[in-house]
């Protein structure tokens, strides 16, 4: 620790032993586009790391070394301007829109804005307009296929869902895997309170990523630091990443000559059609087969069901005549099967008349006691969702003067999810502004509150109060939605499903009616999030300042679940209100420096300490509720059950950097950050994160700078090691409560062995990369090699029940990462009127679980409900998905057994993994004049996913696949070989036919039948945008209007099995690749309106 | 400049004072608010006591693997597990749950338990830091003596289910991250010492013990239940080939120290009315109707014309009078057709919210009695106990009959408020002298094990293990027979395994020990007898 102050102290200090003769020379810069001001903008002196920033108004001051010559004026998305400095003390700029992005500059670690090419890592930046262009609600929405190496997924049909995002793969066996999301320097929590069930596919709702607080209208641009190289400097929890954010600013509107205060707005309104469900059958009904309501006949001991008006009423006999089981010729009504959800039953569409669910109720006179013919429904799923539509409307507000400036934006979602009764309504309220105290003394606020309430978002996994488990699992198909809309609750408030126990028992079997499950079962939740900084800067010198600062990100999440009275599952209210407060403490030394014209230095020192404050308390009623439509805790029918949690984590860190740069040609970078956590132990709770990058731009040398066609060009090296800690309370064994046993408390052992000897684990990286630009920087190829090993991995690892304990805390294993990114960027065509650009975006991440602790070759992600599990197996990527495989003969045919199913192996084996090979995406975008047309091509190409809808779909004979060829009628021979019964230990073509039922239930069995491809390529992005001439305005106070029309996801190709969406992450955890029941993805089609005041 | 200078090292200490320094409090810091981390024994021993048998009653251990091994039960749809496939998931947890327990918790994390809080227990009691505080729960010696006879009961069960388990390397936590399995042959004498140390461990005189729900802390009664579980672990090693002589000693010993004489004296405690502390298999009945009487033990019992019958069923909902068994292992299709309003389920006694859940009864001693007296030479007339068990089994359910509640929520329409009258000595006496009851020392050992797989519903796995060793009775429905029922007749065809071979004589292994214990599986699969991880593979006390 002491060398390490002593070199920062060193670095800090020897700078300031220089001084030079200088020249304070002042400006405004403003935007062609509208005249304003832009603040933010980087003014360098030439071939020094000596530079600003401008303020508010865009204005700025800086005093320059001697002999300086030009002045650099860059800004992102604007062309850069070089300015010779002469004599001139007052230089005003005016900066173009730019679409090359040459010399721009981006915002790296702890905010620091840096020239893009002194950089040694890669850093890919995304602008508003670009990211906004969907008009998606989350960010990691917006930033979807966007970002080289960013793997977002996504679950488009959930209102307000989370997503998953790996950038450069998962790096830690159960770490979140995470990047941390920096908004302003304020780290924003975005933990996902999901538990383990929900992630495993075994129901639960998703609410949603906390990120999603985030609102894009603010957002003016995002850096996205992809590996531990770039982001070193954030600590522990950017091992996985950082996308940094920043916020739009307030501007000075005096410079252009604009009086008052500018107004800004958005409105748009978009619509969600559902657009991938399964390949439904529909040629056979519910049940195995008929059955049959006699009328005469009845069971020993009940009355005869014609005596009963619930079975026959105003009739005096049956439809259709037979001999009863009495042996006596009666007349029957044919009856489904209700009692039985799946659909192995009659033939649909042969006129046959029978008794439907809703034809044994008095208080549906219409239909009591009536037949109705069988029909098919081909589109009954598909009448169960509504259009969603979102609005949006955003107003933002900036102002200012000489002395402070702010912006003040305002932010309506009001969102209708696709299935009934689903709403999402969020609210946000941005506050930036800055005030000048002093001549050196600046001071700034940044505030926001976003208030989140939802009602009614969908059930995920493998539950009943999930509608599309029924739906896609277990169900009948000749369902008819509008009769279940129609008669879903009867008058006296009870209950009326398809799926009841028997035709004179209406509870329901096993499902509720699925409008019963939206209209009764139904979730909310809000959350209150308040989130900002205030601070000072103090500006010693030109090259020296502090910035100080304290970020505060607090929220109280309330959630609420129901199952009420008459549904099949025990009538339950749940409420769980947590609350987060993370306060991080921050001070940051900047020094800037040119000692001569070939050498400068730029260094930083600062510290923090983060402190983070979580608590859960959740209650949940037990054993059912007393009263009916009474939510609340009290009206639990048992004692209900408390969950009550604290959880307390600080991070003291300091940390420093230091920038050498020589002859605008070679860069060194280093840094260097130690962090003390409260959760290891104590002898082992610092860690150092050292990194160090380099490069050279090899187009500054004479013998290139002469050649036309290369404009730039730079090679990089970068290094780095992070390290981790873990979550709280890891180290002292403890006992658990569980509810008392009358008056006899109950604790147990923990499932868990702590481990008081666990010390940081530790990531590695190593990137290579070139960044090339030509003609004038229309092409340009920006490529990044990385290598990234995390060792000594804090690991919960599954350690066989028999040792007593089922998890111990251990640090072990080790994954890798190499991987290679490429974006390209280009400009086709470029004339006056009409431009096309395009940009390329592809990665390709090599994982692989090098080893795991001593002994163990497999780690366990979770189980899915059924069949196969999530691992991280040696020598494998992260996220194998394991169950039981074909049975191969040596030269690897299925073998089929005794009754023409498949054989299966007895051990559970590989079936696939979930990373994807690749990554890519394609953006086009076509100006000509004022309108642009642009649209973006997502694509995913490799790893598999394990489907559960289809798994149970086939078993219930709910899906097309269960009647394609003829199985039902003809059954089906099965590719593989048989034992040759003439030759036993021979095997042969198989022959054998094995019949529908046994087919669709055999993929229970053998789950490698069940495993797919996650190949897609969808059309993520589409807009059409007429931006109306400025000077169509003059006589309106309306300035820079734009209309679009946007549409979203509105074509998927490519994918293995047709009606299952290979992009369907309900959580942001770990535990990917189990499809069970997905919300169906939505496709979006809107229209935007911005414009100035 | 120079000030400045001194302003900027002054910050710089201040900054690495506050930052840098200030870790004192975080050893405090991360000291959980959640959960303690002592606790007196006695919460750990009702934790032990309540869920080692609860996971051993609920509807995925009982439901879907003893009651339908051993045929007391008919699933009524998705028939897969009277098939003989289990899932899994199922086989995965309990095996952790008996071990180590697991119970997910409201935020998703896991709760521990099972054989590693009787563990726990005999450590605290043990370790010199912790003992005098442990006897606040009672001393030392009889906690210790309680925990050790628990997993003597739990180890039985684990290895008769599955055959080689880990034992002697078991619940060692940190120490040993891979236990070796044991052979079932090692297993069972060392079960017999421990149990014999055990109870010769327990001082009556020193005093109860805290937190039992079982005795309320009696040694007496726990003397008497480790030498009921002694005669229990004896008799199944009591086979020709196996170990006649050690069987009959360890009786003999047991008999001598003292076993259940009363139903008084039964392991068995009364679950309390709500959640989550209600019988396991009534809370699973509030919302699924899987499981009906098998049609099996219907008729063994009306064949027997046996009083308990409306104890272990109900009347049909249709026909209250009427008791109809559902045919066992059909499909799901021919399952579904058939109604379950027609048929019988489960007894209110069996299903009650306070329906006890037992750990060994008073009956099975008197059983073990008999047969000991016929084939293990024992002093004793065999007459006697076989029908001291019988008399004893029927109080034990007239016991139940007055404890049991009215009136509470049946899913499948069943009347709670009917409950059948309690069997009189004169019928007790009428069925000992009935002709398929009546003591007959030709077929001496068949009627025991009649008598004894009756009294054991619905513990069904023991009737598993019983069928298994004698045999009997003889009337279990077989893979590839063809059985008519009322209304037709169907074949039971196993999913999994091919046909060949009868009931399954053992459990496979969760494939979860494959990824996390796999060595030492793999050596005791290959050490087990037969032609691997198989339901067909013998156990050692089956020869």
């Amino acid at each position: 620790m002491r060398k390490f102050t002593i070199f920062l102290a060193f670095l800090l200090f020897c700078g300031l032993q220089f001084t030079m003769a200088q020249t304070r020379i002042t400006g405004t810069v403003t935007s062609s586009e509208d005249g304003l001001g832009i603040p933010g903008v980087s003014v360098v002196v030439k071939n020094t790391t000596v530079g600003t920033i401008t303020d508010i108004d865009g204005k700025y001051s800086l005093s320059v070394p001697e002999g300086s010559e030009f002045l650099i004026f860059s800004f992102v998305g604007m062309q850069n301007q070089e300015v010779t400095i002469g004599n001139q003390l007052v230089i005003n700029v005016q900066l173009n829109p730019s679409t090359e992005q040459l010399d721009e500059y981006v915002v790296t670690a702890l905010g620091v804005s840096r020239e893009k090419k002194a950089l040694g890592y890669a850093v890919q930046d995304i602008k508003a307009d670009e990211l906004l262009k969907g008009r998606e609600n989350s960010i990691a929405g917006a930033l979807t296929g966007k970002v080289s190496g960013l793997q977002i997924s996504n679950n488009t049909g959930q209102i307000g869902g989370s997503s998953r995002i790996l950038i450069r793969g998962a790096s830690s066996v159960n770490g979140q895997n995470q990047p941390l999301f920096v908004v302003d320097g304020i780290a924003l929590d975005n933990s996902n309170f999901t538990d383990a069930d929900q992630e495993r596919g075994a129901g639960g709702y998703d609410y949603g990523s906390m990120a999603n607080d985030i609102n894009p209208d603010d957002v003016e641009s995002v850096s996205v630091l992809k590996g531990p190289v770039a982001a070193a400097l954030y600590g522990s929890r950017a091992a996985n990443g950082v996308i940094l954010i920043t916020t739009k600013k307030g501007k000075v509107r005096a410079a252009s000559g604009a009086k008052g205060i500018g107004v800004s707005a958005n409105f748009g309104v978009m619509f969600d059609k559902v657009a991938i469900l399964p390949d439904y059958q529909n040629s056979y009904g519910g049940g195995y087969a008929w059955d049959t309501l006699w009328y005469n006949y009845a069971p020993v001991g009940q009355p005869s069901p014609h005596e009963n008006p619930i079975a026959f009423p105003n009739r005096t006999s049956g439809l259709y005549e037979g001999t009863n089981p009495d042996g006596n010729s009666d007349s029957y009504d044919l009856l489904m099967q209700y009692e039985v959800d799946e659909s192995w039953g009659p033939k649909l569409d042969q006129g046959t008349m029978y008794r439907p669910w809703y034809s044994f109720q008095d208080a549906i006179p219409e239909f009591f006691g009536k037949n109705v013919p069988l029909i098919s429904q081909p589109d009954n799923i598909k009448d169960f969702f509504k259009t969603g539509q979102t609005f949006t409307s955003n107003i933002a507000l900036t102002g200012g003067s000489e002395a402070a400036y702010f912006r003040l934006s305002f932010t309506n979602v009001d969102q209708n999810g696709v299935m009934p009764k689903s709403n999402l309504k969020k609210n946000s309220i941005n506050f930036s502004g800055s005030t000048k105290l002093g001549e050196k003394l600046t001071a700034f606020t940044n505030i926001n509150y976003v208030k989140t309430a939802a009602v009614g978002r969908p059930m995920t996994g493998y539950d009943g109060g999930n509608v599309m488990q029924p739906f896609n699992q277990w169900s009948q198909r000749q369902m008819n939605m509008d009769k279940l809309h129609q008669y879903w609750i009867n008058p006296d408030g009870t209950t009326n499903t398809w799926n009841r126990s028997a035709w004179d028992n209406p509870f329901p079997k096993y499902t509720d009616n699925p409008y019963w499950t939206r209209y009764r079962n139904y979730e909310n939740d809000g959350r209150d999030r308040f989130y900002g900084n205030i601070g000072f800067t103090y500006e010693f010198f030109d090259f020296l300042k502090l910035t100080a600062k304290v970020n505060q990100d607090y929220y109280t999440d309330r959630r609420e679940e129901r199952v009420a009275i008459g549904s099949n599952a025990t009538p339950l209210y749940k409420q769980g209100i947590r609350t987060l407060s993370e306060r991080n403490a921050e001070f940051l030394f900047q020094f800037n420096k040119r000692f001569s014209d070939d050498f400068s230095l730029g260094a930083t020192f600062g510290g923090n300490q983060m402190t983070r404050i979580y608590h859960r308390d959740v209650g949940e009623t037990q054993g059912g509720l007393s009263l009916a439509g009474f939510y609340n805790l009290i009206n639990s029918k048992d004692s209900p059950l408390i969950d009550q949690y604290r959880r307390k984590k600080r991070i003291n860190s300091l940390y420093g950097s230091t920038s050498l740069g020589y002859k605008n040609m070679y860069y060194l970078d280093l840094t260097l950050r130690s962090d003390w956590s409260s959760t290891l132990p104590e002898d082992n709770n610092q860690y150092l994160y050292p990194s160090a990058t380099a490069s050279w731009v090899f187009s500054e040398l004479d013998a290139l700078s002469n050649l036309d066609w290369l404009s730039f060009g730079k090679l990089r090296v970068g290094w780095a090691q992070v390290g981790s800690d873990t979550d709280p309370y890891q180290l002292y064994d403890i006992y658990r409560a569980k509810e008392s046993f009358g008056s006899n408390p109950i604790y147990t052992v923990p499932n868990k062995l702590f481990n008081d000897q666990l010390k940081p684990e530790r990531t590695n990286d190593l990137e290579f990369g070139a960044d090339v630009r030509f003609f004038d920087g229309r092409l340009g190829l920006d490529v990044t090699y990385y290598s990234m090993e995390t060792v000594d991995q804090i690991i919960d690892i599954d350690i066989s029940g028999t040792t007593g304990f089922g998890s111990k805390v251990i640090n072990a294993g080790k994954i890798t990462n190499k991987g290679v990114e490429v974006l390209l960027t280009g400009t086709p065509i470029k004339t006056s009127d009409f431009r096309w650009d395009v940009t390329i975006n592809w990665a390709k991440n090599k994982n692989e679980v090098v080893e795991l602790a001593d002994g163990i070759t497999n780690y366990r992600l979770a189980n899915a409900p059924f069949a196969v599990s999530v691992n991280a197996t040696v020598g494998e990527p992260y996220g194998n998905l394991t169950g039981r495989n074909y049975l191969f003969t040596d030269d690897g045919q299925r073998i089929v057994s005794y009754d023409g199913t498949y054989e299966r192996t007895e051990d559970t084996e590989p079936l696939g993994n979930v990373m994807p090979d690749w990554t890519g995406g394609i953006n086009n975008s076509f100006t000509y004049k004022n309108i642009n047309l642009s649209f973006l091509i997502d694509i995913r190409k490799g790893g598999q996913f394990f489907s559960t809808s289809y798994m149970w779909g086939l078993y219930s004979g709910m899906l097309e696949k269960s009647v394609a060829n003829n199985v039902r009628e003809d059954g089906i021979v099965l590719d593989g070989v048989m034992e040759d019964p003439a030759n036993p230990g021979q095997y042969m073509q198989n022959t054998m036919v094995c019949d529908a039922g046994s087919y669709g239930l055999y993929h229970y069995y053998v789950h490698a039948m069940d495993v797919f491809d996650a190949d897609y390529i969808k059309l993520r992005e589409l807009t059409l945008g007429y931006t109306l001439p400025n000077n169509m305005l003059k006589k309106v106070p309306f300035s820079n209007i734009r209309i679009a029309f946007v549409a979203r996801n509105l074509f998927t190709w490519g994918t293995s099995v047709k009606g299952i969406d290979p992009d369907f992450a309900t959580n942001a955890g770990n535990i990917q690749g189990i499809e069970g029941a997905q919300v169906p993805s939505t496709k979006s089609f809107g229209f935007n309106l911005s414009f100035n005041l | 400049m120079k000030n400045i200078f001194k302003k900027l090292i002054g910050i710089s200490f201040v900054v690495l004072f506050l930052f840098g320094g200030c870790t004192k409090d975080f050893d405090e810091m991360n000291i959980t608010p959640n959960q303690p981390s002592e606790i007196p024994p006695q919460y750990l021993l009702t934790d032990a006591e309540k869920n080692l048998v609860a996971f051993m009653w609920d509807e995925w251990w009982n439901g879907r693997f003893g009651n339908l091994y051993s045929q007391f039960w008919s699933q009524t749809s998705y028939t897969d597990e009277s098939r003989y496939s289990p899932r899994d998931g199922v086989l995965n947890n309990y095996w952790t749950y008996f071990y180590a327990g697991r119970d997910v918790v409201p935020d998703g994390t896991l709760n521990g338990g099972g054989m590693e809080d009787l563990e726990r227990i005999i450590k605290l009691n043990t370790d010199e830091d912790t003992k005098m505080k442990a006897s606040a729960s009672g001393p030392n010696m009889n906690q210790i003596a309680v925990a050790r006879i628990l997993k003597v009961w739990m180890f039985q069960i684990l290895t008769d289910t599955w055959g080689y388990i880990p034992y002697s390397q078991a619940l060692q936590g940190a120490d040993n991250s891979s236990p070796a399995y044991d052979s079932q042959e090692s297993i069972y004498p060392a079960l017999i010492t421990e149990i014999t140390d055990a109870q010769a461990q327990i001082d009556v005189a020193a005093g109860s013990i805290l937190g039992d729900i079982i005795y309320g802390g009696d040694m007496a009664k726990w003397k008497k239940f480790a030498n009921s579980v002694k005669m229990r672990i004896a008799i199944r090693m009591s086979n020709d080939n196996v170990d006649k002589a050690g069987a009959g000693n360890a009786i003999s010993e047991a008999f001598a120290a003292g076993a259940f004489t009363s139903i008084d004296d039964n392991a068995a405690y009364f679950f309390l009315g709500g959640v989550p502390s209600n019988n396991p298999l009534n809370e699973n009945q509030k919302t699924r109707q899987d499981f009906a009487v098998s049609k099996t033990l219907i008729d063994f019992l009306k064949l027997k014309n046996d009083p308990r019958l409306p104890f272990y069923a109900n009347g049909t909902v249709n026909d209250p009078t009427k008791y109809v068994g559902f045919p066992y292992g059909m499909d799901n299709g021919e399952a579904t057709a058939l109604s379950t309003t027609n048929h019988s389920m489960p007894g209110n006694i069996v299903y009650a919210p306070t329906a006890p859940a037992f750990y060994m009864l008073y009956d099975e001693v008197e059983f073990i009695l008999a047969e000991a007296c016929v084939r293990l030479g024992l002093n004793g007339i065999a007459k006697d106990h076989y029908e001291a068990g019988i008399k004893a089994s029927m109080n034990y359910w007239n016991q139940l009959k007055d404890n049991t509640p009215m009136g509470w929520d049946r899913i499948d329409n069943g009347n709670t408020n009917v409950l059948p009258a309690s069997i009189t000595g004169a019928e007790m006496d009428a069925y000992i002298a009935s002709a398929e009851v009546a003591w007959d020392a030709a077929k001496a050992l068949q009627l025991i094990a009649e008598q004894k797989y009756i009294a054991l519903y619905p513990s069904g796995l023991q009737a598993w293990f019983e069928y298994n060793r004698t045999g009997f009775p003889a009337i279990l429905v077989q893979p590839g027979e063809t059985v008519p029922y009322d209304g037709g007749s169907y074949t039971f065809i196993p999913m999994i395994e091919p046909l060949d071979h009868k009931t399954p004589h053992r459990m496979y292994y969760p494939s979860e020990e494959q990824d996390l214990n796999g060595a030492n599986r793999d050596a005791a699969v290959a050490a087990m007898k037969g032609d691997g991880d198989k339901f067909s593979t013998k156990l050692w006390w089956q020869k």
